[in-house]
């Protein structure tokens, strides 16, 4: 008993065993166990005393602790016999078995639904999918299922085995749908130079989607969810918060570049409006006269020249006529022909020009002449002449093709009998004698000129004959009809003119920006006025943010050619402007509420199934 | 000059100064080396991770494979008490790594699925089972450090499997001197009172739960008994009665020791086989992971 102190003496104690997988069923019933306990399979090692031994013939008994009186039968068998026990399995044994089955159960799971099986719709099997996708994405997956972003590496088992051990993500399924303007690899989907402040970073030639968006993070799951430390993870300059830390906003901010209309808001808001004589045509409501509040995105776009500019610029317009050609002095008849016959010769003394003007620039160019040289024009203009006499306005069609303008657009509307009847006048020596033409606009004759005069703002042939004048530079003859001072020039007072950043240096063509005011955008750049505007009240607080500059002198940005240089008519924001608010707790400042990372993100027309539909 | 003569130095004071740390066992200076290297290795992870993150890798996968690892170097408890010949350090230090490194995970574990409860159907199964391994596992701890604590404390070892012998002798005791009473004195006062509620006590281990709670339910229902009964013993009885009573204080510590090691034991038939299915739901998890997601 526990109190002996002999009690694991060999004899006294029984050697247990508790790695062995059954245990006595005597035990169990907290009987005396027998000293031989069960055997291995289970079945009770106790119905006899002993194993009697053999010796030559004689069965000898083997009890422990000594012989029993009775000894063994004479068939071998012990003579003490008792009723089997129901041995059971040890603690450990039931373990071990638990553990085999729950091994066997989840194999069994796996099994039967870890390679597609038991349903889940959208999502495939539903052991396979790590959660549901998001909803913007669950209507793009309905028909391929999770083929339509993982590769399945069905054709073996090999092939499964293999993705285990090679780059096999998602990610380059993404570009089946999203498209950028850039490398979809490449760090925010353009090309950086050396020296940016993200040089150095090794993501800046590749990347993964996966390195910002994470899927299956359900149907509300947030995939385009940026934190600030990920911009850090390249940029160069690191900080805190946009209020500690983030650098000083550009000078001119947020004027990156010239606008496409030389607007004065300085001279319109401080001269221009509160002149009396203006009073009847003045807005009343400043910014949100002419800027669209209900469209306010990253810009406020403005209304219409029609809403906004017309009724104060359309007459200037409208004056702004164009002298296309101009008869011309010559010393000898133009219409003769050139014929060296004794009559033209004595006809040559007698004639006598009807003009005593230079050829127009436009003439000039196209004939490849000096203006101003009647002895070296006088045989092409005299050629031009006769054409124009016997074909009209289709004289001037090669002119135009071999300088390389548009007949269509530039001569379109001019009738052929103005310049016959003209040409006809001029060949008899006459000043034509004009119809009164001028007052609707279009081609119109004097005595001595072919012009146009637009109908109004937008006219489609001075913007063919402004174009064409840009095409062939500042410093070609053509220039002249840019001229804002009078003429078609006059669109240029307010359209600019520019060079295009990608044209190369000896390139001396330019473009006139017949565009609204927009800026070109930063694709990085995501601030969007329309909350600003509803938080501040519409109207009332532009100028909270946006100052007019009484000083401002923006014309000399549209003296030059550059669309970059900055000029604007307000005084620069400040970082410290925007932190009024965005300083505070309540309004948000980390990174993207500002900036975009993808360079013009657009979704593919190879979208799959759902776009087909 | 100082005449005065010095204060005799006390004897303690030759004694050499004992730590605080040599105070200690051995298994609280295991348990706390290893507190310190789990909360040292959790914050390098945190810091590996925030530079992870602010490089733009994934740390879930560095997290998953810390995990897997974790979880496989948890489960190799089971197998170094399988294999006690090849010298793989004490297994106290194995059992106090397992549990510091155990309650660790569930911090890694929370680190690698970035929320408590995932979306996904399986990731939730083997979320539920990692959460029960973990809970068994902590309810485990606490039975070991109460249960072996009070066994100690009861003066008397024995092994599990040799309780039913155990009793059965002190059955066999108490019969034995219930019958030498009854022959010595004529009287069976003490035989009727074994038969009608001493037997009950002596048959198995008795007052299960109430010993697994620390309750003295044993104590008191002896007490009970023995005062309902000694009054009508004269002294040779008593003297028997005494020897009866030893026998069931004895009995008591034995119910105590099984009632405490059946439930040290039988609390791994949950620990152990759901390790085995977290261990195989883990490598599925792997295995799909790196086919389908990197």
């Amino acid at each position: 008993m526990i109190l002996d102190q002999d009690k694991f003496k060999q004899e006294n104690s029984a050697y247990e065993r508790p790695n062995f997988p059954f245990r006595c069923g005597r035990a169990l019933k907290w009987g005396k166990p027998c000293a031989h306990g069960p055997n291995n399979d289970g079945s009770c090692g106790g119905v006899t005393e002993c194993r009697p031994f053999n010796d030559n013939g004689r069965w000898l008994c083997r009890k422990t602790g000594g012989s029993c009186g009775d000894g063994p039968l004479p068939t071998g068998e012990c003579s003490q016999r008792q009723l089997a026990c129901q041995p059971a399995r040890t603690i450990r044994g039931i373990r071990m078995r638990m553990a085999f089955t729950f091994m066997a159960v989840m194999v069994a799971i796996i099994a039967a639904f870890g390679f597609g099986g038991g349903g889940g719709g959208d999502e495939g099997g539903v052991f396979l999918s790590p959660g549901p996708i998001s909803g913007i994405h669950q209507n793009f997956t309905a028909d391929a299922g999770c083929e339509s972003c993982h590769k399945p590496h069905n054709k073996s088992a090999g092939s499964v085995i293999a993705a285990a051990f090679t780059k096999s993500g998602p990610s380059e399924s993404c570009t089946d749908c999203h498209g950028f303007a850039g490398s979809p690899t490449a760090a925010h989907n353009a090309s950086f130079t050396v020296g940016s402040s993200a040089a150095g970073s090794p993501h800046l030639l590749k990347t993964q989607c996966s390195m910002c968006h994470t899927e299956h993070m359900g149907v509300d799951g947030k995939i385009t969810k940026m934190t600030d430390e990920q911009c850090h993870a390249c940029h160069k300059v690191k900080f805190d918060s946009f209020t500690n830390g983030h650098p000083a906003f550009s000078a001119n901010f947020p004027s990156r570049q010239r606008a496409k209309i030389a607007f004065n808001h300085t001279s319109h808001f401080e001269k221009h409006f509160v002149d009396p004589r203006n009073k009847a045509n003045a807005p009343d409501e400043r910014c949100v006269s002419c800027h669209k509040v209900s469209k306010a995105a990253q810009g406020v776009p403005v209304k219409s020249y029609k809403q906004m500019c017309s009724s104060c610029h359309d007459d200037a317009i409208k004056e702004s006529s164009m002298v296309f050609f101009r008869l011309p002095e010559f010393t000898n008849d133009p219409f003769a022909g050139g014929k060296t016959t004794l009559s033209m010769a004595e006809a040559k003394k007698e004639f006598e020009s009807a003009s005593t003007e230079p050829l127009t620039p436009i003439i000039a160019h196209l004939l490849k002449v000096e203006a101003d040289d009647p002895e070296g024009y006088s045989e092409a203009a005299g050629q031009l002449l006769r054409d124009m006499k016997e074909t009209g306005a289709e004289a001037f069609v090669p002119l135009l093709e071999e300088a390389g303008g548009n007949p269509v657009s530039m001569l379109h509307g001019m009738p052929a009998e103005l310049t016959k009847a003209l040409t006809s006048a001029w060949a008899a020596n006459k000043e034509y004698e004009p119809i009164d033409s001028e007052a609707t606009g279009g081609w119109f004759a004097t005595e001595l000129t072919i012009g146009y005069k637009p109908s109004g703002h937008g006219d489609q042939v001075v913007k063919a004959w402004l174009d064409f004048a840009a095409k062939h530079g500042a410093e070609s003859p053509l220039a002249e009809l840019m001229d804002p001072s009078e003429g078609p020039g006059t669109c240029i007072k307010c359209h600019a003119v520019s060079k295009g950043a990608k044209q190369a240096k000896d390139d001396k063509a330019l473009q006139i920006e017949w565009g609204a005011v927009d800026r070109s955008k930063s694709p990085f750049f995501a601030y969007n006025h329309e909350p600003h505007l509803n938080f501040l009240k519409v109207g009332a607080y532009c100028e909270t943010c946006h100052k007019v500059d009484p000083g401002a002198d923006i014309s000399k940005a549209f003296k030059q050619f550059d669309p970059m240089i900055a000029s604007s008519s307000f005084k620069p924001i400040k970082k410290e402007t925007c932190a009024e608010c965005h300083g505070r707790g309540a309004v948000a400042q980390n990174c993207l509420e500002c900036h975009k990372y993808h360079n013009e993100p657009v979704i593919n027309k190879s979208m799959g199934p759902v776009a087909s539909k | 000059m100082n005449l005065m003569p010095s204060p005799p130095e006390r004897e303690s004071e030759h004694l050499p100064a004992v730590s605080w740390w040599d105070k200690l066992s051995q298994r609280s200076r295991d348990m706390i080396l290893f507190v310190l290297l789990a909360a040292s290795a959790i914050f390098g992870l945190l810091l590996l991770t925030d530079a992870y993150e602010k490089n733009l890798e994934r740390t879930d996968t560095l997290t998953g494979y810390i995990l897997f690892g974790l979880i496989i170097f948890l489960g190799a408890l089971n197998s170094r008490k399988k294999m006690s010949m090849i010298p793989l350090g004490r297994a106290s230090l194995w059992l106090s790594a397992h549990v510091v490194f155990g309650i660790a995970a569930i911090g890694l574990f929370w680190l690698h699925i970035g929320t408590i409860w995932p979306v996904g159907l399986y990731e939730q199964v083997l979320t539920a089972i990692f959460y029960l391994v973990a809970i068994s596992g902590v309810i485990g701890f606490l039975l070991y450090r109460i249960g072996a604590r009070q066994l100690t404390q009861s003066g008397v070892e024995v092994i599990y499997e040799r309780i039913p012998r155990e009793l059965y002798e002190i059955r066999e005791q108490s019969e034995k001197i219930v019958l030498k009473c009854t022959e010595e004195t004529g009287s069976d006062t003490l035989a009727k009172h074994y038969e009608d509620t001493l037997s009950w006590f002596f048959r198995k281990p008795r007052f299960y739960w109430q010993n697994i709670f620390g309750l003295q339910s044993s104590a008191h229902w002896m007490r009970f008994h023995a005062a309902s009964v000694v009054r009508y013993l004269d002294e040779k009885e008593t003297a028997h009665f005494d020897e009866l009573m030893t026998l069931i204080s004895v009995k008591r510590k034995i119910d105590h020791h099984y009632a405490a090691q059946d439930l040290m034991k039988k609390w791994l038939l949950i620990h152990l086989p759901l390790s085995i299915a977290l261990l195989v739901l883990a490598s599925w998890h792997w295995f799909l992971v790196e086919v389908y997601a990197i």
